[in-house]
């Protein structure tokens, strides 16, 4: 692919993950797996919007685009993925451009994959604590 | 409590659904606004919901809309779940019908103390409901209760005398007393004549006033004894006992003199005058009333016809 390459702007300076977030789920009154049903279900729903997001940026289908991005930030405000929740907050209000919006979306991809691991650490780590 | 929750962020739902069953609640949950308003409209629907602003189809701000646009009694407690926290927004979704907001990603104690606000609410509602209902169930308990003394009452309100029922009731045992006494009766049909032309005239009012003076001068004209009654409108029945046949002449001779004396000192505007059809009842007539008082009718009416045509006579 190339692209004309838009001004990237720097995320870094935010946490991917704020823990407290996700230690705050593990309450001994709610249910123990809720972390667990937690993590499986972003990792899985963020896997089909990221996808949905893809396909509707290449139609052109904004609105679209902006209503999937609103519902990452949402859920990934959730469990504390705050860099993931300013991204997709950047495509839901600051993407004016089709270059802008793709440079965001790849971004939010390379995010994904950190946050992804991340998760995915986080959720073998309790089922070991669980044994 | 019965909770509904609209969010198609599956994260979020999850979150709130678990949150609100840890807390005793019934969770009924939807992904769509669509759904939602469905749902909110069916019988025996939440009475208090959750919904995400942003949803696909119907946002929730739109499901506030419809759902306060119709009229019902106890409303759902409505709480917008948003990530949009700008003063306008929050504005514009309470404007929209919402009870109250949150903005997300939500902290559980707000979300724990806000729906502990709707609950309080819905349930100060329903009592109210509840107490509204029994009023008006008091209340119409009280109109039948009232209905069925009127049903009961034998007077008639307007006039003081017997009325339909009054008559037939009183009737019955006065035929009983005259035949077991061998006395004849006599039973009068009168009729105000011109009622109509008074209302016309001076209105409904003044009609009134010369029904209740008729009444007057018939109770005045009759004895104790007699069973004076309005059968309604402008009708009126009497059942005079121990009356024979040649005092009939005298008693009617009464009240057209008395009606003569009432319009001669009357300030009143109108004039009163009667048709009367009276039959003798011979004490050992098995004649029922209703088939007596049909006699009485079409002799009234004969004697209507003649004064009406006298009338006319007179002015050519």
């Amino acid at each position: 692919m190339s692209l004309p390459h838009a001004q990237k702007q720097n995320f870094d300076s935010i946490p991917s993950l704020d823990i407290s977030v996700l230690h705050s789920f593990d309450d001994p009154e709610m249910s123990a797996d809720l972390v667990n049903e937690l993590i499986e279900i972003y990792l899985m729903e963020t896997t089909r919007l990221l996808d949905l997001i893809q396909s509707d940026l290449t139609g052109h289908e904004w609105s679209l685009v902006k209503r999937n991005a609103h519902t990452i930030k949402g859920s990934s405000g959730n469990l504390g993925l705050l860099r993931m929740a300013r991204l997709s907050e950047e495509l839901e209000y600051g993407a004016h451009t089709q270059d802008t919006a793709t440079v965001l979306l790849d971004q939010m991809k390379q995010e994904f994959e950190i946050v992804g691991q991340t998760l995915n650490d986080e959720l073998k780590r309790r089922k070991q604590c669980a044994f | 409590m019965r909770i509904l929750i609209a969010e198609d962020d599956p994260v979020s739902r999850r979150v709130l659904t678990v949150q609100l069953i840890k807390w005793g609640h019934e969770v009924v949950v939807t992904e769509n606004g669509i759904e939602a308003w469905e749902t909110l409209r069916s019988p025996n629907a939440p009475k208090l919901a959750i919904l995400d602003w942003m949803m696909p189809g119907m946002d929730g701000v739109e499901v506030c809309r419809r759902l306060r646009q119709e009229q019902v009694d106890s409303p759902v407690y409505l709480i917008l779940l948003t990530a949009l926290s700008l003063k306008e927004n929050v504005i514009a979704g309470l404007e929209g019908g919402a009870d109250d907001y949150l903005t997300k990603p939500f902290d559980r104690q707000e979300l724990r103390v806000r729906v502990q606000a709707g609950v309080r609410i819905v349930e100060l509602q329903s009592n109210l409901c509840e107490r509204v209902k029994e009023l008006q169930e008091a209340v119409a308990e009280k109109e039948r209760a009232e209905e069925a003394l009127r049903n009961l009452t034998l007077t008639d309100d307007m006039t003081g005398l017997y009325n339909h029922r009054g008559f037939f009731t009183l009737a019955k045992h006065i035929a009983k007393m005259a035949r077991r006494n061998k006395q004849n009766s006599v039973l009068i049909y009168a009729d105000m004549d011109g009622l109509k032309q008074i209302n016309d005239n001076f209105g409904h009012s003044v009609g009134s006033l010369a029904i209740k003076e008729t009444a007057e001068i018939l109770r005045r004209t009759f004895r104790d004894c007699d069973l004076v009654s309005r059968f309604g409108g402008d009708e009126f029945v009497i059942l005079s006992p121990n009356v024979n046949e040649t005092e009939i002449q005298t008693i009617v001779q009464r009240l057209r003199t008395n009606l003569d004396e009432y319009n001669k000192s009357s300030e009143h505007p109108f004039e009163l005058s009667l048709s009367l059809g009276a039959v003798p009842i011979d004490h050992s007539d098995k004649n029922s009333f209703e088939k007596q008082i049909a006699v009485a009718d079409s002799a009234m009416y004969l004697e209507k016809r003649e004064r009406k045509m006298a009338k006319e006579l007179a002015f050519v």
